[in-house]
């Protein structure tokens, strides 16, 4: 294997993405964490009372609990809490058109290669920069149906019956360490609320990005899927690089009641210095179904298990995840379904590639609780190493307290394959090429989930991450 | 979970320096090993019980498992008594030497069966392989091991006949300690058999195998106890060079049982095959631990692990594939099985792999369902009983492993399978 002819994972990522607008901003509170900090956020946002009691309670939760005990204990270690500046806002208030948007923060977009195919194809844009969302718009379609697509921060403002119904329903402060500090601090991130029966037939897209040297980001979603609805929501991000390490832990909640239908997709690519530690779980009702498609580049660390509580009968949950760890980097991430209900079923298919000293990990639970009777599971993980001193690590968890279950896990890892190599060479490929097609080819169950200009989108990054020349 | 035979004195309190010094077994041992013994001790008492957030600890209290009163000095005459038979025997005892089974093949060609206690360290390795920082369980036997042996197969011999070695589990705390050394090239087979035992007996056993360049070892170790014991067992092996270990377990009795088996596959070309199974009844708790640890190229490993779980029983398996940097062209393969037959029946499994080399082949699975009633209706369309259809059926899911086992022992073995089934809900 001719490892010298490959480059390092995000080698060039300076040049691709590595740019940052000099920090400007209206409103940047001091670094670190204490009740004060938090006071300033709500007052700040001039949030009603029960939020603000709700933000400090979980602060006491954050500063009592310790920091987990299992997985890379050595990495989470790394996070410096104090030194982490918990909300920043670049502008004042909500943009109403695209041509209120700053033009600097534009051209951000611009080089991210985002906002053309947002405007031809996208209908609802939550763009967030910053701690904060600049820039939405919602097509008059979507209004006229009934959906609700805002921002977070407006969600509480402008639905606060909603908002205050459902929030932290499905990941509660106390639900561990991370999520405790996300709800203490939480700041954008979108609000969904789809009404019975309606079903949005484009996707809701946002973009996500962090620009501010030490800035944590903990942006909040929360989407609801009322009775017989459907809504594809769709998260992407990309982060410049910046020396010093910076915090990524959102909170994702979302609600499928009876018969609803949520497909939540992304594609994250943090810059290799981000510790991405986030909690995303789902509630799935009588006859709902719930699907994560998680794609998983960049980032230093990222912790990441979405799940499925499927509570109702005959719920179904699937994820379906990839995992690029270059070098330096450990992706511990996987997947949990939890069958509380009869007749449920799920599927989880993780695919994961480490390339370099990259280390990707696989943890998962499947849960079949006492009188979830007949539910059907199946897990599949498939691990690709490309070079001698890449890790791959499987921890999968099956907790079975029913008889007439079916409950399977089956998991692979291997490296490329030199026949596959060597057939494509021998068709005229060059060795980059060729492992660059095998890779893509590893991946297609995933991609082709994906909307056809994230599809093309991941391969790009793929082609970025497994060396320079290529794409 | 309620405890019938709580250690709620603490099992510190318990097993003192005072009892270690005494000589509690009078086993005239020598100052290295008495040395050994004390800084097991040590290690013992600074390490604290595990809690449920300790890995392999997740499902099983070790409160349930440790002995709550030191040993017996003078065991019952009775389980002295020596059945007929013409293999060799060996049995594990406390507080005396092992019993040898005179002649047979082995004594024939030079197997030498040493008491623990009177063994250099340097000869007998003890602690090599399962050394008391390894866990609570580990620690309490590395301080307090009150039978010990060691069998050492010369290079070059190869045995017919299975070696037995009996270890009783007779009343109150029991702390056995096993080493086997088997030379170059040597082949043998041995059973280990736990048995027997009174209600409220508790086991803390430990086994190092080390097998040199070339061995090939079968180890069959089969837990039979009566209901009303518990106790842990935690074994490793260490293969060198082309060395080859087969390992059968059958869990087939006991309150709460915990077992942790591994083998570190040190030397290239070495294998290790590893099947296992248990039959879950009553409100018994199994957990079972398996791990193969790959430190060397071209090395192969292979799991099988199969439960059958009746009752308000509970069965745990972790297992674990390691394939260390630098092991290329190196296979390991898993697979845990679980077959539900009651409702009311616990099944708690997770599988890992940990890879660090990229030259490698290695899969695992894992599954838990019921009996396919289609299976049993062919069955019972045949003619049979419900019961018996449900019999032959488990039989024929242990079947892989039952064929394995020396016939020596497989007919105890299918009896014990037999009855216990026949106690089981149709």
């Amino acid at each position: 294997m001719k490892n010298d002819r490959l480059k390092e994972v995000n080698r060039d990522y300076r040049e691709r993405y590595g740019f940052a607008d000099p920090e400007e901003y209206l409103f940047k509170a001091p670094p670190g964490l204490d009740r004060k900090v938090v006071e300033m956020i709500t007052r700040h946002k001039e949030e009603p009372g029960w939020m603000r009691e709700f933000r400090l309670e979980a602060l006491e939760h954050f500063l009592a609990r310790p920091m987990p005990r299992w997985g890379n204990t050595d990495l989470m270690g790394e996070v410096d809490f104090d030194s982490i500046h918990y909300f920043v806002r670049a502008q004042d208030r909500m943009q109403t058109s695209w041509e209120e948007v700053p033009e600097k923060i534009k051209k951000t977009f611009d080089k991210l290669g985002v906002p053309e195919a947002e405007r031809k194809f996208l209908a609802g844009v939550s763009a967030q920069y910053e701690s904060e969302v600049v820039y939405h718009s919602i097509k008059e379609e979507l209004t006229r149906l009934g959906v609700v697509f805002l921002d977070m921060d407006s969600g509480l403002r402008e639905h606060p019956d909603l908002v205050r119904e459902y929030f932290a329903a499905v990941v509660p402060p106390t639900d561990n360490k991370f999520a405790a500090l996300n709800s203490a601090v939480w700041s954008g991130g979108s609000f969904v609320y789809v009404p019975p029966g309606v079903h949005v037939e484009i996707p809701l897209q946002a973009y996500f990005r962090i620009n501010a040297k030490n800035m944590g980001q903990f942006e909040r979603t929360l989407i609801v899927a009322d009775e017989g609805s459907s809504v594809h929501y769709i998260e992407g991000c990309t982060a410049p690089v910046y020396s010093t390490d910076s915090l990524h832990s959102a909170v994702v909640e979302l609600i499928a009641k009876k018969g609803a239908r949520i497909r939540y997709s992304t594609i994250q690519n943090w810059s290799t210095n981000v510790f991405n530690l986030v909690t995303k779980r789902a509630v799935a009702h009588e006859g709902a179904v719930v699907e994560w498609v998680d794609g998983n580049l960049g980032s230093k660390f990222t912790m990441k298990y979405p799940s499925v509580y499927l509570v109702g009968p005959g719920a179904h949950g699937e994820v379906l995840s990839i995992a690029f760890a270059g070098d330096g980097q450990h992706q511990d991430a996987g997947a949990k379904m939890i069958h509380a209900a009869p007749d449920t079923t799920s599927r989880i298919v993780s695919k994961s590639i480490s390339k370099g000293r990259g280390r990707s990990s696989y943890r998962g639970l499947v849960k079949i609780h006492k009188g979830a009777r007949r539910c059907r599971t199946h897990v599949e993980c498939d691990a690709l190493l490309l070079d001698p001193q890449a890790r791959s690590d499987t921890y999968p968890t099956m907790e079975v307290e029913e008889r007439d279950v079916q409950v399977e896990h089956e998991a692979r890892v291997s490296k490329l394959a030199e026949e596959q190599l060597f057939y494509l060479q021998s068709r005229g490929l060059d060795e980059d090429e060729a492992r660059l097609m095998v890779v893509n080819g590893f991946i297609e169950p995933f991609t082709r989930e994906l909307p056809m200009e994230y599809a093309v989108e991941l391969n790009r990054l793929i082609a970025l991450e497994m060396e320079g020349s290529v794409g | 979970m309620v405890e019938t035979n709580a250690a709620a004195p603490g099992v510190k309190d318990i097993f003192r320096r005072e009892i270690l010094e005494e000589g509690a077994c009078r086993l005239d041992e020598l100052q290295a090993v008495r040395a050994l013994r004390r800084r097991a001790l040590e290690i013992f008492s600074a390490t604290p019980l595990p809690g449920d957030a300790a890995h392999l600890w997740r499902y099983t209290r070790p409160e349930r498992l440790l002995p709550g009163a030191p040993p017996e000095r003078n065991p019952k005459p009775e389980e002295e008594r020596l059945p007929t038979g013409a293999e060799p025997f060996l049995r594990v005892l406390p507080c005396r030497p092992p019993l040898v089974h005179p002649g047979g093949e082995a004594a024939e060609k030079g197997v030498r069966v040493l008491p623990l206690a009177h063994v250099p360290p340097t000869r007998s390795r003890l602690g090599g392989l399962v050394p008391p920082e390894m866990g609570i369980m580990e620690a309490l036997n590395g301080a307090f091991w009150n039978s010990g042996l060691l069998l050492e197969i010369p290079p070059g011999v190869v045995l017919e006949e299975p070696i037995r070695i009996q270890v009783p589990a007779g009343r109150g705390a029991r702390l056995p300690r096993i080493a086997v050394r088997a030379g170059r090239d040597s082949r043998a087979t041995v059973v280990e058999e736990h048995s027997g035992g009174k209600a409220g007996a508790k086991v803390v056993s430990v086994t190092e195998l080390f097998l040199e360049e070339g061995a090939s070892l079968s180890w069959f170790l089969f837990q039979t106890w009566e209901k009303g014991v518990s106790g842990h067992l935690t074994q490793r092996a260490s293969l060198e060079k082309e060395a080859g270990l087969f390992t059968l377990f059958a869990t087939l009795g006991g309150d709460c049982f915990k077992a942790d088996l591994g083998a570190f596959l040190s030397g290239k070309g070495a294998r290790s095959d590893l099947a296992g199974f248990t039959l879950g009844e009553g409100r018994t708790h199994v957990d079972h631990h398996t791990e193969h640890r790959h430190l060397a190229g071209g090395t192969r490993s292979d799991m099988d692990i199969r439960a059958v779980l009746a009752g308000e029983s509970r069965a745990v398996y972790t297992g674990l594939i390691r394939i260390e940097e630098g092991c290329p062209d190196t296979e390991a393969f898993q697979e845990a099985r679980t077959l539900l037959l009651s409702r009311k029946a616990r099944s708690e499994t997770i599988p890992e792999l940990e890879i660090l080399t990229d030259d490698v082949r290695c899969s695992h699975g894992a599954a838990a369902s019921p009996v396919p009633e289609e299976e049993i209706f062919y069955l019972e369309s045949r003619g049979l009983s419900r019961r018996e259809a449900l019999r032959l059926y488990v039989g024929g899911f242990f079947r892989a492993s039952l064929d394995r086992i020396p016939p020596s022992s497989r007919e105890t073995v299918e009896r014990i399978l037999k009855e216990r089934i026949e106690r089981t809900e149709p």
